[in-house]
């Protein structure tokens, strides 16, 4: 937890939005509802 | 400073990091300076244990991811646990090792629900200056198979090594069989207490490129292509924005954002995202044993005033922006680098 302590030190504003941003998931992208998953996550 | 409503967090689904061994060794890639040794494989009592803790949560999809995953020595035997267990998995895979006839063989018959295929380079002259490799010819029998099987899509990342090759990546790859490709920038690496920005292209620089190729990249995909946008949708033309969502060539936003996922390295630390394992807030037999005393730490004040912070706004702008739902704010590792405050513009 240690090293994680300084992303507490990240040049936001502190302002946590009143709900989680859905972003898009084309269902034309994603074959599934889990692939829909996977594709929320960042790409390696 | 305002707070969510619902502050519980419940992670839906998993990655597992089961190695840190990888036969390409992108240069841009973040697991090239995380400060873990590159035999480090996560044993098979780890991956059981926590298995039954993510299925214990809820979970019902492990993404398995590396290093080169289909080089974890267990991946076999992990695969038909899974299956046993109900629970779906997806690997991401550079695909070389499929070209293995003997690894293919008994891979395809046990194998992930689903394969998500990267491609590095669409040359073997490209090949050679992104990675350690000179394994051309397997790394297209493997995209070739992996394609043939799975019927999926091909991911590539958008760097400084690559950028030029874009299009001709994204030929090769409809060339193997993808039935579609997205392209995601690639973001800042955090790796020792500082950020690492040499293979970002240039905001600005990849917004102009992206947009004037776009219509090739039509062309060559017949549409069937998707942008991941790390960047802020304001960073980026409004009608271009308004072409890629209405083409469905968009993703936005991620599991961080929504609080929705969690990352397990090969030794049982929990990290937020794979590009800050560097960063774990956690670790199995220490801070949890079990799916309660998972959800219990997750949502500790402090790991709570982690999340807070790495998913508050990035700058004043985004607080009443109309898009903010759609965007998110882009991707938080490149606020390890810029300050969001001096270049966001705002959607205008």
């Amino acid at each position: 937890m240690d090293s994680a302590i300084q992303l507490l030190e990240l040049p936001l504003t502190g302002i946590v939005p009143q709900s989680r941003p859905q972003g898009i998931v084309h269902r034309s992208v994603a074959s599934s509802d889990d692939d829909c998953d996977y594709i929320r996550f960042y790409f390696l | 400073m305002s707070t969510l409503t619902t502050t519980a967090i419940k992670p839906c689904c998993a990655w597992f990091t089961v190695n840190h061994l990888c036969n390409l060794q992108c240069r841009w890639c973040y697991g090239q300076g995380q400060s873990v040794s590159p035999s480090s494989n996560m044993d098979m009592k780890t991956a059981m244990n926590l298995l039954t803790l993510s299925q214990s949560i809820g979970i019902g999809h492990i993404t398995i991811i590396g290093g080169e995953p289909t080089l974890w020595p267990h991946l076999i035997e992990f695969n038909q646990l899974c299956a046993q267990s109900k629970i779906k998995t997806t690997i991401v895979t550079n695909a070389i090792q499929f070209s293995d006839d003997e690894f293919w063989g008994r891979y395809v018959s046990c194998s992930n629900d689903t394969v998500s295929v990267s491609i590095k380079a669409h040359s073997a002259q490209l090949l050679q200056s992104a990675t350690v490799s000179s394994r051309y010819a397997p790394m297209v029998k493997g995209l070739c198979r992996a394609f043939k099987q799975f019927s999926v899509g091909a991911s590539t990342v958008y760097n400084r090594i690559c950028a030029e090759y874009i299009l001709d990546i994204a030929q090769f790859a409809m060339d193997c069989g993808a039935r579609r490709l997205n392209i995601s920038p690639c973001t800042p690496a955090f790796f020792g207490g500082k950020s690492h920005v040499e293979y970002v292209v240039e905001p600005a620089v990849m917004v102009k490129h992206i947009v004037s190729i776009y219509p090739k990249l039509v062309k060559i995909t017949g549409g069937k292509f998707s942008l991941a946008m790390k960047l802020p949708l304001c960073f980026w033309p409004k009608d271009f924005i308004d072409t890629l969502v209405g083409n469905g060539q968009i993703t936005s936003s991620c599991q961080l954002r929504q609080r929705a996922g969690i990352v397990f390295d090969h030794d049982g630390y929990v990290a937020v995202c794979n590009s800050l394992t560097d960063c774990p807030i956690g670790k199995y037999g220490v801070d949890f044993n079990d799916g309660n005393s998972l959800l219990s730490h997750l949502n500790s004040p402090l790991v709570t005033k982690l999340y807070d912070r790495i998913t508050s706004y990035p700058s004043t702008k985004c607080v009443d922006c109309e898009k903010f739902d759609m965007c998110g704010g882009g991707c938080m590792m490149f606020w390890t680098s810029f300050k969001p405050q001096d270049c966001i513009p705002g959607w205008k």
